[in-house]
């Protein structure tokens, strides 16, 4: 009943910009270098199709130039549910997301 | 419904809290674990209040043998007595009582490594689940000695659960785990403790819930395995007997028995008569779906030598009791007057009477206690800046 593929609910402009935010935010930059992570501002307007509030860059992989992003959340096929424990604190110490938007995240409940 | 809802408010930062053995146990963010006896605590709310809001406190949070004795059954049956041991109750939707934050002890035992996602507390033993692992330590009612930490697993684990004898861990890709707990007191259960064997149920798993003595294990997919325990028969100390788990089944897709309880060929779209729908969660042995404006509650069957069944039961329709809609929802639990959802939007308990509205935004813990003798409607909420424990009345009948 699921895809095997997380689907943006944001346009292509809009992930971007979102990739651009996320990649200037030099902390979550450094602490996981081959990846970029951004989360939603606001949880009642999630990055994916399936109520993801998290997104992942991976750097261009083999004959691309392109960084390659998709939503990630509770709802998303696959087995990376959320952003690493280092990237979630950075967050919230940071206060881009609140104690309690922090343990969802942690949980793998968002 | 004339909802009235009592609140015990301990403010601070908390991260969890359980109501166990007349105690209330409570965490606060860097892992350290307090304890206030209930006793004490409904000294502190008539310390803070009065004595008769004191006598709701126990009456309606942290219930005495008082509130299901037929004496206090018939005696609130009359109107006048009942309308006066409420009458706090009636001129707002909420009575509020602050907690001296002081109140509550330091335990001894050493704090939580990493951050706390889960805790349990059951067969004398608490467990606590961080982003660095499993831990677990002995239950002392009066506190009179510190038990030691033990770190039974070093991987992230998001949630946990225990009963029938056993504990069950959600760690993600290191799956879900099972293992044993032994009981009794004592410095020996350290040993047993570390002797005992992990049991891998599922490959994967990102939170885990029980259904009577079963598991429901919530892993890649949207629609949560059902994992049937066996269990015997066992003598504990004091005289009593509980069905103790010795295997666990293979987990099971619950997707063609929803497909046939739903009159469905296939839930291909998530779509039901035109509908989109989703598993909110199971609160113990009840499934809840959202369809459309509705929630409809199937039944877990799972009786001994009996094929596992699911059965259409209630259904509420949550547009015309709700002011505004339920947001994606993270956990649903049950308590006696219904179901607790906790979703996005915020936390409401529902039933055919209606819905509750507890908290209108997320909350880093909510907490029922559906195995508890006392604790059965009363709901832990930990927020942000306090924790809150609930207790409520319906003035309209």
């Amino acid at each position: 009943m699921s895809s095997t593929k997380s689907i943006w609910a944001i346009t292509e402009d809009d992930e971007c910009h979102l990739f651009c935010d996320a990649e200037v935010r030099e902390a979550v930059a450094v602490a996981i270098p081959a990846q970029v992570w951004a989360v939603a501002s606001n949880i009642a307007r999630p990055f994916g199709r399936n109520g993801e509030v998290l997104a992942r860059f991976i750097p261009p992989q083999s004959g691309s130039t392109d960084w390659h992003g998709h939503p990630v959340g509770a709802g998303s096929p696959g087995s990376i549910k959320t952003a690493p424990s280092v990237v979630i604190k950075i967050w919230q110490d940071n206060n881009v997301i609140s104690r309690a938007f922090a343990k969802k995240l942690r949980k793998q409940a968002l | 419904m004339d909802i009235r809802k009592l609140i015990l408010r301990i403010p601070g930062e908390w991260e969890d809290a359980w109501l166990y053995r007349e105690n209330l146990l409570v965490w606060d963010c860097g892992g350290a674990l307090y304890y206030l006896p209930v006793e004490r605590l409904l000294e502190s709310v008539a310390l803070a209040a009065d004595h008769h809001h004191k006598v709701l406190a126990e009456h309606l949070i942290l219930r005495s043998s008082r509130k299901s004795t037929s004496e206090i059954r018939d005696m609130l049956a009359i109107p006048s007595v009942r309308r006066e041991l409420f009458a706090p109750l009636k001129d707002a939707p909420e009575v509020i009582i602050q907690i001296n934050p002081a109140d509550l002890r330091r335990s001894a035992v050493e704090p939580i490594p990493g951050n706390i996602t889960d805790t349990v507390a059951y067969g004398n033993r608490i467990f606590a689940t961080s982003d660095e692992g499993i831990y677990e330590t002995q239950f002392s009612p009066r506190h009179e000695q510190a038990s030691p930490l033990l770190q039974v697993v070093d991987n992230p684990t998001t949630a946990i659960v225990a009963g029938n004898g056993i504990f069950a861990a959600s760690l993600g890709e290191h799956g879900l785990r099972s293992r044993e707990i032994r009981f009794g007191d004592g410095i020996e259960w350290i040993q047993t403790a570390k002797d005992s064997k992990f049991e891998t149920l599922a490959e994967y798993s990102r939170t885990v819930t029980r259904a009577s003595m079963h598991l429901m294990n919530y892993g890649e997919s949207p629609l949560p395995e059902f994992i049937r325990a066996s269990t015997r028969r066992e003598r504990r100390d004091k005289g009593f007997t509980e069905s103790i788990v010795f295997d666990f089944d293979n987990p099971y897709s619950i997707e063609p028995l929803l497909e046939r309880a739903l009159g469905l060929p296939s839930l291909q779209g998530n779509v039901t008569n035109g509908s989109r729908f989703e598993v909110l969660g199971n609160a113990n042995y009840r499934l809840l779906l959202q369809v459309g404006p509705e929630v409809q509650v199937l039944n877990i069957r799972a009786f001994r030598n009996e094929p596992f069944q699911l059965k259409k039961t209630a259904h509420f329709d949550i547009d015309s009791m709700m002011t505004h809609p339920i947001g994606r929802a993270m956990s649903t639990q049950a308590l006696r007057s219904g179901f607790l959802v906790e979703h996005t939007s915020g936390v409401h308990i529902l039933s055919e009477s209606g819905a509750i509205e507890l908290a209108d935004e997320l909350v880093v813990q909510a907490r029922t206690y559906p195995n508890s003798r006392r604790y059965v409607d009363t709901v832990t909420l930990v927020k942000d800046r306090s924790l809150d424990l609930i207790g409520f009345i319906d003035l309209s009948t």
